[in-house]
């Protein structure tokens, strides 16, 4: 057995301050320097009163003599700052000074007093005005007056922090006790949330990297893809909404999914470094995580990082963030009430209400996943004005979004077990923190029980399939197991798992060696290992080597007819590491050839490919794959082109290795008969037409608009031309000459030459006709 | 009296490089014996990536396929060892 001392949830680690004039305005300094120094004759100026609070700090026996001459209340402050690890929020310091009686309740009918001194009065801001709490930068709102002060979020300088003991713990208590045991229970173990992560991690990390949204966020394509990966339990109302994403966002947040730009990727070595911690100790990551999520909503699942007053797509995230907060610390005091009892939901979200404020969890937000339905809430609209009025309200929103983070985002993490008793319309649920909740919630007081490590969590069937028993298991054996094994089921306290040769292969591809993993599920199985098993995983290694894809070798081709240093694969044929073979081609006089390839053939339009010099080895290699020697020379053949695309040669792939050799453009001929010869289609027409050709352009617009001449037509071939039918060119002839064209003009056609470069004189000669896109000449039908 | 031909060279032929040469960082493929060879250089999507044979249980391949040709044998059923250097 092990026990666990986690660090207090809402703790921020401190820093130690940094003592600047930007951090102070000269009034504030004069101020802080007479309480810390006392009173001083010289200079007052904003860097000398730094200056001198400097000094004191650095004396540790001096602080402690200022800080005992605090009040009471100023030093319960710091008592609850210290606590919260030295910077804590002002909206949970305010409820949290409240809950201890520090501040009093908001009278609404007391009068709020204007006084020169009022703020040295309230024990937050007084520390503040002397230095003794450190204000968050950014705005504060100072219009903020009455005994009920909003504070900004403080923090303790390190300097100072060593001499505060931190407040202790407080307690929840509810206003009502609940209605004894629930009749149903379900709750989740922490374990089955680090599976669902890691299998997450996997499926990510299979990916390679990927594009993601603004923020961080992943698109919605790729969360089905994952989501197909990891299904989630169908039609469970209490299933996080988007898990992948709930999943994905917290893999962000805790570090092991980074992202750059528009890319992503997952970070391997910070994924084992945590999922190789205890449970319990990443279930308290979890938390710290799930407190600054801002892309996955408790409740409302995958939102867009875009914010907009008039058409709202989430949660404002810096309104969640605080009620997450108080959430927590509602959490944390009911770890400390030490009853491990069961809360009853509603009573604790008035409870919460009453503990955090109205203006503590606030969000005007609607539509959750699950809508339970509170007796609180009900008929909200009937109310007059008022505080009950508010509450009903606030317990249809703010307490919808409490009840689907507690009893489903929290059970789903495995830290809170939900109860629930009644019939369909009378419905009460509650719920109470898990063995590993309240270690979480309430440490470092209370501490995890935990077995010790290395325990037999797995069953291994001989069908293959793997039990993973989850109130077991640990985050090593969920991490080893899922390199190696696919899973087959995501539900329940005993998830299935499977051997396949892929599932074991990917773990030999990722680093593990046969022994290693017939050694890990030997000692964590309850049963030893089937023989069978073992037979299957030592045949997939069997098959896994006798496939080898090598890179970072050297091939030699050297016809000394001497032995060399390497592997003799033939007569002349060696492989040696690159080191050796360039050794050895140095010795001997041998180049030795580049990853970019030398371009010294030619190649011309009959196919046939010469070269200065000898090939090089891959360009010979490459070259017989679709070429055929013939009479001491290589040609490239419409059969030598079909044979390789038989190979699985594409002709993109013959020109690609040819473009990458030759020292010239391939013909262009040539290439358009590499297609063809490996596959392409391409019809032309090959026959005789009835050309008539008109130079006039006001002949040929008259001609063409004509009515008597239009039954002649087949079509226009190009400016000035026109395609006379084959039986109509007798009668074309007669209505040309009684309209008095002469019909001895010769044609004039232009050469190949002139259509490829600028004609500026196409009404004299004729371009040659251009095809349309399905091989029939223009204006033919 | 003729030569018999080797059953691969249809498919993969031998490499012979018009003179010595030394091909640094090379790709190769390497199988337990001439006929998986046979049956791999068969294999339009495995085959296409494969240049010469250099001995009837090792194929080079083409410079930059490696991924390619991983990735099509896996899709074909197999499970390649992806290895670096030469063995000890």
């Amino acid at each position: 057995m092990t026990r666990s001392a986690l660090a207090f949830v809402l703790a921020s680690p401190s820093s130690k301050l940094e003592l600047s004039p930007e951090h102070i305005d000269a009034d504030r300094a004069r101020i802080a320097a007479r309480f810390w120094a006392g009173k001083y004759v010289g200079s007052n100026a904003k860097a000398a009163c730094v200056e001198r609070i400097a000094t004191v700090w650095r004396d540790q026996k001096r602080v402690a003599e200022v800080l005992a001459s605090l009040r009471p209340e100023e030093l319960a402050v710091l008592g609850v700052v210290k606590r919260f690890g030295g910077a804590i929020s002002g909206t949970v310091l305010q409820r949290e000074l409240l809950a201890r009686g520090v501040l009093r309740p908001e009278d609404p009918n007391e009068p709020v007093r204007f006084r020169r001194n009022q703020v040295s009065e309230d024990p937050v801001l007084a520390l503040c005005e002397r230095f003794v709490l450190v204000k968050d930068p950014g705005y504060f709102n100072y219009a903020s007056y009455g005994p009920l002060r909003d504070y900004p979020g403080v923090s303790l300088p390190s300097q100072l922090a060593t001499l505060i003991e931190p407040a202790v713990s407080l307690k929840w208590k509810a206003s009502a006790p609940a209605e004894g045991a629930p009749e149903s229970a379900t709750m989740r173990a922490t374990a089955q949330m680090l599976v669902d992560l890691e299998q997450t991690a996997r499926a990510l990390e299979g990916q390679g990297s990927w594009k993601v949204n603004q923020g961080g966020g992943l698109p919605a394509a790729a969360r089905n893809r994952l989501a197909k990966l990891c299904p989630a339990i169908a039609g469970d109302p209490f299933e996080p909404p988007d898990r992948v994403a709930f999943d994905y966002s917290l893999l962000c947040a805790l570090g092991a999914v980074q992202s750059a730009g528009d890319e992503a990727w997952v970070e391997r070595e910070r994924t084992d470094h945590l999922f190789h911690r205890p449970p319990e100790v990443q279930a308290s990551e979890w938390i710290r995580a799930w407190l600054t999520l801002r892309l996955w909503q408790d409740g409302i699942g995958a939102v867009p990082e875009r914010d907009s007053e008039a058409n709202p797509t989430r949660i404002h995230p810096d309104r969640l963030r605080v009620g997450r907060g108080l959430l927590a610390w509602a959490l944390t005091r009911v770890a400390h009430s030490g009853s491990g009892d069961w809360l009853d939901l509603e009573t604790f979200i008035l409870d919460l209400y009453a503990a955090a404020g109205d203006r503590g969890l606030s969000f005007y937000w609607h539509g959750f996943a699950w809508q339970p339905r509170f007796a609180s809430a009900a008929g909200k609209e009937e109310f007059k004005a008022g505080p009950e009025r508010m509450r009903a309200f606030w317990m249809d929103r703010e307490g919808v979004w409490t009840a689907n983070a507690l009893l489903s985002t929290f059970v789903h993490l495995g830290l809170v077990e939900r109860g629930r008793s009644g019939g369909t319309r009378s419905t009460r649920w509650c719920f109470r923190l898990t063995e590993v909740g309240q270690a979480v919630f309430g440490a470092p007081e209370v501490q995890f029980k935990r077995a010790a490590g290395s325990e037999k969590c797995l069953t291994i069937q001989p069908n293959h399939e793997v039990l993973l028993y989850l109130d077991g298991a640990d985050g090593e054996v969920v991490t080893t197991l899922g390199r190696m094994a696919s899973r087959e089921s995501a539900a329940g306290l005993v998830q299935t798992f499977k051997l396949t040769r892929e599932s074991v292969y990917g773990a030999l591809e990722g680093g593990m060696t046969p022994a290693a993993i017939e050694s890990f599920l030997s000692t964590r199985s309850r049963s030893g290992l089937p023989e069978n098993v073992s037979q299957s995983l030592a045949e997939w290694s069997r098959k896994r080597d006798a496939l080898v894809v090598r890179s970072e070798v050297a091939v030699e081709y050297l016809r000394d007819g001497r032995a060399h240093r390497g592997q003799a694969l033939g007569p002349c044929l060696f492989l040696a590491s690159p080191r050796v073979a360039s050794k050895e081609a140095k010795d001997l006089g041998v180049a030795t050839e580049s990853k970019v390839p030398s371009r010294e053939w030619k190649v011309d339009e009959h196919g046939v490919v010469s070269s200065r010099t000898p090939m090089s080895l891959v360009g010979k290699a490459r070259l017989q794959r679709f070429a055929r020697l013939s009479d001491g020379s290589w040609r490239i053949t419409a059969e030598s082109v079909r044979a390789a695309r038989q190979l699985g040669i594409p002709a993109d792939q013959i020109l690609d290795w040819l473009a990458a050799h030759v020292s010239h453009e391939v013909p262009p001929i040539l290439a358009t008969a590499i297609r063809k010869w490996a596959g392409g289609s391409g019809k032309v027409f090959l026959g005789g037409v009835v050309l008539l050709q008109v130079n006039d352009p006001k002949d040929f617009d008259a001609l063409r608009q004509s009515e008597r001449f239009r039954p002649f037509l087949k079509g226009t071939l190009a400016p000035g031309c026109f395609v006379v039918t084959g039986e109509g060119r007798k009668e074309a002839t007669k209505l040309l000459r009684e309209l008095g064209f002469s019909l001895d003009a010769e044609s004039k056609l232009a050469s190949p030459e002139e259509t490829l470069g600028v004609d500026d004189d196409t009404d004299q000669t004729i371009q040659l006709p251009r095809m349309t896109a399905i091989g029939r000449l223009p204006g033919r039908r | 009296m003729t030569a018999t031909k080797h059953p691969l060279d249809p498919l993969l032929p031998l490499l012979e490089p018009d003179a010595p040469a030394v091909l640094a960082n090379a790709e190769i493929l390497e199988v337990q014996d001439m006929a998986q060879l046979l049956e791999l250089s068969r294999d339009p999507k495995v085959g296409r990536f494969l240049i010469a044979r250099l001995s009837d249980t090792v194929a080079l391949i083409d410079p930059g396929a490696e991924e390619n040709l991983i990735k099509a044998l896996r899709a074909a059923g197999h499970t390649p060892r992806t290895a670096k250097g030469m063995e000890p």
